[in-house]
């Protein structure tokens, strides 16, 4: 049986609108878990004597960070779809493109383990009063804080490299293509105090767009 | 053709081999230092005199350099296997194995390192060195458990593709996808390993196999 060619525009549609939704989701938890908390500022969320106590009491909300596992795959299908469409005008960029947008996946998921270990671990040291817990938080919020920019950094990457692979096609639509280009560029600059908010509307884009050639592709060939 | 089947299938067989050592270490090494909780792994007052006491335990780490490039050569004779019946499938889990041994590869780099150097600065009485080795352990873990499921992503990929375009046998291809779940969803880490090394071996034999034939 020989492959035939796959058409990854609905899965990697489904998947965009999941990422947007995703990205409203990210933000909105922070926020809630300032209020939650107790804090006053964001930066407490980094303090060990504010956030050890409340994760060993409540190790569950290491569970949010999981979120990351959900974003990690969808993004592996949004590449695809993005790849099949701008392959044929820009092959060379595209090659470059999908291998800088399959190496996010792994950096997210990278975030997502080491944080849900991390919270699940440090609270249960602290409960039973290992000493140097408070530096381990630092340092793992450090490492995770870390990665989390570079995937940041590495997604603006993409999304320049996309963008500008689209810029001289008619695949995608060019207010999109546009927006996508801004977008990247203040991801690599980390201008955005908002990037999740943008992202979500780009990917929410990108999504109905997918799923909306995918439909007129089945009306031509139906 | 490039010829990473044979090389491929041997590496195969050895990373089964390797599995199966990483399993005997974890049984054997643990008991000899004195650790009767698993959990103790993460605990810089049971772990700290031990590993100062046992720098050498961090060679243990650098088992996964070999195991880091036995599985690049996998990817790529298994990706040379797949490439005939279904090319784009193929590219796209080639990109996704690969980046399984760098990570594995960080692992061990990380824990050869870390182990040294924390268990020097133990025994120079230098403060903070608790918390260093808790950090060190969580990341390591992290990356460790990354490294698995991305492995497991790949191994559903290529069986998957195997089970619909052909390549292995159904039987193993049906094994695959088992061992990519456990893989993706860490089911019991000892038994991942062992169904691992299971999955690898057969991996060689079969494609040793395609080539005398």
């Amino acid at each position: 049986m020989k492959e035939l060619p796959q058409n990854y525009s609905r899965m990697g549609g489904y998947a965009s609108i999941l990422i947007g939704i995703l990205f409203l989701i990210i933000p909105a938890i922070r926020f809630l878990s300032i209020s939650i908390i107790g804090v006053s500022d964001i930066k407490e969320l980094s303090n060990p004597m504010i956030m050890l106590p409340f994760i060993s009491e409540n190790p569950l909300i290491a569970l949010l960070i999981l979120i990351a596992f959900a974003l990690a795959g969808c993004l592996i299908f949004v590449v695809l779809a993005v790849d099949e469409r701008i392959r044929q005008h820009a092959p060379r960029r595209s090659r470059i493109a999908r291998i800088v947008g399959f190496a996010v996946s792994p950096m997210i998921l990278s975030v997502g383990v080491i944080g849900f270990l991390g919270i699940m671990e440090l609270s249960r040291l602290y409960k039973i009063h290992v000493p140097g817990v408070g530096g381990a938080f630092i340092g793992i919020k450090t490492v995770v804080t870390g990665l989390a920019l570079t995937a940041i950094v590495a997604i603006g990457i993409w999304l320049l490299l996309v963008n500008w692979s689209s810029l001289k096609s008619d695949k995608f639509p060019k207010p999109l293509v546009y927006a996508g280009l801004t977008f990247g560029l203040l991801h690599l600059f980390g201008l955005a105090p908002f990037i999740f908010i943008i992202d979500a509307i780009w990917f929410l884009c990108l999504g109905i767009l997918l799923l909306k050639i995918r439909d007129q592709n089945e009306i031509g060939t139906g | 053709m490039k010829g990473y089947q044979k090389i491929g299938g041997y590496a195969a067989l050895l990373e089964g081999v390797l599995f199966i050592i990483i399993l005997a270490i974890f049984f054997l090494l643990l008991p000899a230092l004195g650790l009767t909780d698993i959990r103790d792994l993460s605990n810089p007052t049971v772990m700290l005199p031990i590993i100062s006491e046992w720098p050498i335990v961090s060679v243990v780490g650098l088992i996964d350099v070999p195991f880091a490039s036995l599985l690049l050569l996998i990817v790529l004779a298994v990706n040379e296997k797949l490439m005939i019946q279904a090319p784009r499938v193929a590219r796209v889990s080639k990109i996704l194995g690969i980046f399984s041994p760098i990570l594995v590869l960080i692992v061990g780099i990380i824990r050869f390192i870390g182990i040294l150097v924390i268990s020097d600065l133990f025994r120079q009485g230098l403060p903070g060195v608790d918390a260093g080795f808790i950090t060190i352990y969580i990341v390591e873990t992290g990356f460790d458990l990354s490294a698995m499921v991305v492995m497991g992503i790949w191994v559903l990929t290529v069986n998957w593709t195997a089970l619909k375009f052909g390549g292995f046998p159904k039987r193993m291809a049906y094994t695959g996808l088992v061992v990519g779940v456990m893989h993706i969803f860490i089911i019991i880490p000892f038994l991942v390993v062992l169904a691992d090394s299971i999955w690898f071996s057969w991996l060689g034999i079969v494609l040793l196999k395609d080539i005398k034939n």
